[in-house]
């Protein structure tokens, strides 16, 4: 049990003595008026006792009623009520690479054009879900924070370029750890992380980032993205491709076999991304599956206001005060005329 | 009276309700180059910048997202639960931007307005607020500051202005490794009208400890504004009582 407003507890403390010695004083005084009239001990025989006894009720029923109110002021809150509120939608942390080997044109236009409109695609598929977006390659951070403001999502899915990070190398594992920690603390939704990479030269630990996931309740979906036969990287302008060392043309190549692995160890399902629509398709569904296996409720537990409960029993003792005195007064009426009858 | 109370019931826990559920938060921050004035310790974008963030971190359930402006108005932070993430993104507002015309230099206060009732407008939070902080007076954008609280009254959305500056005529200002002297103009008419219409409120911040007042105050306001009409129904009766039991025990006693 709890009260909201404590301080007018204090109330009681400094009243009740007071209202005490208030009735006290008040029938001290009675006496006195009462003697002038003549001896107690006669004129207690002569007025029904009622009449005082009817006093004292009226003093305790109001007395009582003066703390009720009191209390009520203090607002009580005990006992837990619980409150169901049912919420579709999952939320769907994206992990986008922007290494620089995802803008190779192998997928058309390019691997990260072609993820980010599959982010767009799927974004927009459900209004009730919630996304967030988080850019990795040596780093990895978030670049748009869990929310259900699908025009932001957009906005900060279009500006994703990988000159946002500057850093090179592709650490799927801090992206996964980073992700893990970007949804909502709402245990009960379901919660999807989709992984959109090539795989390349990654820098390990990117299972055991799954695995922990995945024990948090959260799936790890992987999308690997781009072909076996690998793209060339583009740089600066027009049909000017990245070179190593020795002045080859970078081949970047989908890891496959590494990216099914972070799905198995994350829960979730491996998606090959083509220049097809199936992707989006697959993972759609993946989400919607997520979606229906439970209709996610949350449930608030709070203190519930009891002031409600008190304030009825306020109105019960004055009510009870009312109809009290009227029958005692009407008892004393009877008594009076039965009185004079004798 | 006490009628009157147990009427009360059904609005009182719907109250206790929004409680726990969370308000959702926009914050417009002003961040055109006269915001480095130093007359804030060190100057007012960062002490708006520390004062901010330490309103973020005392509001656990609430929705808040960041919206910046200056000649023009942009969001920097969507709506979200992801405190840490608006902190990072406060962190790095800066007037640099302005400074070095990444985005236009000028006080857009309409338009701040108008982002962030964006960001709200689809919201189904039991209250929605914009907080809005400026130094200045509007002077671009095409939205006019009294429209963009029209249309923030439309969507139930509450507007916080405040006012940032010194009650001296000037502020300190950096300039070229030096320091000079700016005039500080702020509307304060339009600020007030702002919230008005809005049924907000005003408010001036003449340093960093004032400005912490304002926001611990609208803080207060935002948790329990809507207690009091209970309170002050409870407070009758219980002096209603009160007087019938003095009164009943002294002059209108009843002697047969």
């Amino acid at each position: 049990m709890r009260f909201a407003n404590p301080e007018y507890l204090y109330l009681l403390a400094l009243l009740l003595p007071l209202l005490v010695a208030l009735f006290i004083y008040s029938v001290h005084r009675r006496k006195q008026a009462l003697k002038s009239y003549g001896d107690i001990e006669l004129l207690k025989r002569l007025m029904p006792s009622m009449a005082s006894l009817r006093g004292k009720i009226t003093f305790w029923l109001l007395t009582v009623a003066v703390v009720l109110a009191i209390v009520m002021l203090a607002r009580p809150q005990f006992g837990s009520s619980k409150e169901v509120v049912t919420t579709r939608g999952v939320e769907v942390v994206v992990a986008l690479d922007i290494s620089n080997s995802m803008l190779a044109d192998d997928i058309k236009p390019n691997r990260l054009e072609k993820a980010k409109r599959l982010i767009s695609r799927i974004m927009s598929k459900s209004k009730e879900n919630k996304v967030a977006l988080i850019v990795f390659a040596g780093d990895a951070f978030v670049q748009l924070p869990i929310t259900d403001d699908f025009i932001s999502a957009g906005m900060f899915l279009e500006s994703i370029s990988p000159s946002l990070i500057e850093y090179q190398g592709t650490d799927i594992g801090a992206a996964i750890d980073l992700a893990a920690k970007s949804f909502t603390p709402n245990e009960k939704i379901g919660k999807a992380i989709i992984l959109i990479t090539d795989g390349e030269n990654h820098e390990g630990g990117a299972e055991e980032a799954a695995k922990r996931a995945a024990e948090k309740g959260m799936n790890v979906f992987v999308l690997g993205i781009g072909t076996d036969k690998g793209g060339r990287i583009p740089v600066g302008g027009k049909d000017e491709y990245m070179r190593d060392e020795q002045g080859y043309q970078v081949l970047s190549k989908l890891n496959e076999e590494m990216a099914r692995s972070i799905a198995e160890a994350g829960k979730g399902t491996y998606v090959r991304v083509d220049n097809t629509n199936n992707a989006q398709a697959i993972i759609e569904n993946e989400l919607e599956k997520l979606q229906q296996d439970e209709v996610r409720t949350e449930v608030y537990t709070k203190y519930k206001e009891q002031f409600i409960v008190i304030a009825f029993m306020l109105l019960v003792v004055l009510v009870a005060e009312m109809v009290v005195t009227a029958a005692i007064d009407a008892i004393i009426q009877a008594k009076n005329r039965k009185g004079e009858r004798d | 009276m006490v009628i009157i109370v147990l009427a009360r019931p059904q609005t009182a826990e719907n109250w206790e309700e929004s409680d726990v559920e969370g308000i959702d938060i926009m914050l417009a921050t002003d961040v055109s180059t006269s915001m480095l004035a130093m007359d804030l310790k060190p100057n007012r974008i960062e002490a708006a910048k520390e004062v901010a963030a330490n309103f973020v971190n005392s509001r656990k359930n609430d929705n808040i997202g960041l919206t910046i402006f200056a000649g023009e108005s942009f969001t920097q932070c969507p709506l979200t639960i992801d405190h840490a993430a608006v902190l990072n993104m406060l962190n790095a507002v800066q007037c640099e931007i302005a400074l070095n015309g990444v985005i236009e230099d000028g006080t857009a206060i309409g338009m701040g307005i108008a982002n962030g009732v964006s960001r709200l407008k689809e919201s189904k939070a039991k209250s929605k607020v914009i907080i809005l902080l400026t130094d200045g007076s509007n002077n671009s954008g095409e939205i006019s500051p009294e429209a963009a609280a029209e249309i923030a009254k439309e969507f139930g959305i509450r507007v916080y202005a405040i006012g940032v500056g010194t009650n001296n005529k000037t502020a300190p200002y950096p300039y070229g490794g030096e320091v000079i002297n700016v005039p500080v103009e702020i509307d304060e008419a339009t600020l007030q009208r702002i919230a008005d219409i809005t049924n907000g409120q005003y408010y001036r911040a003449t340093s960093k400890e004032s400005l912490a007042e304002i926001y611990s105050e609208i803080d207060k306001l935002e948790r329990s504004a809507y207690d009091e009409e209970y309170y002050i129904f409870a407070l009758i009766a219980l002096v209603t009582l009160l007087l019938e039991v003095v009164l009943r025990n002294t002059i209108l006693r009843k002697l047969p």
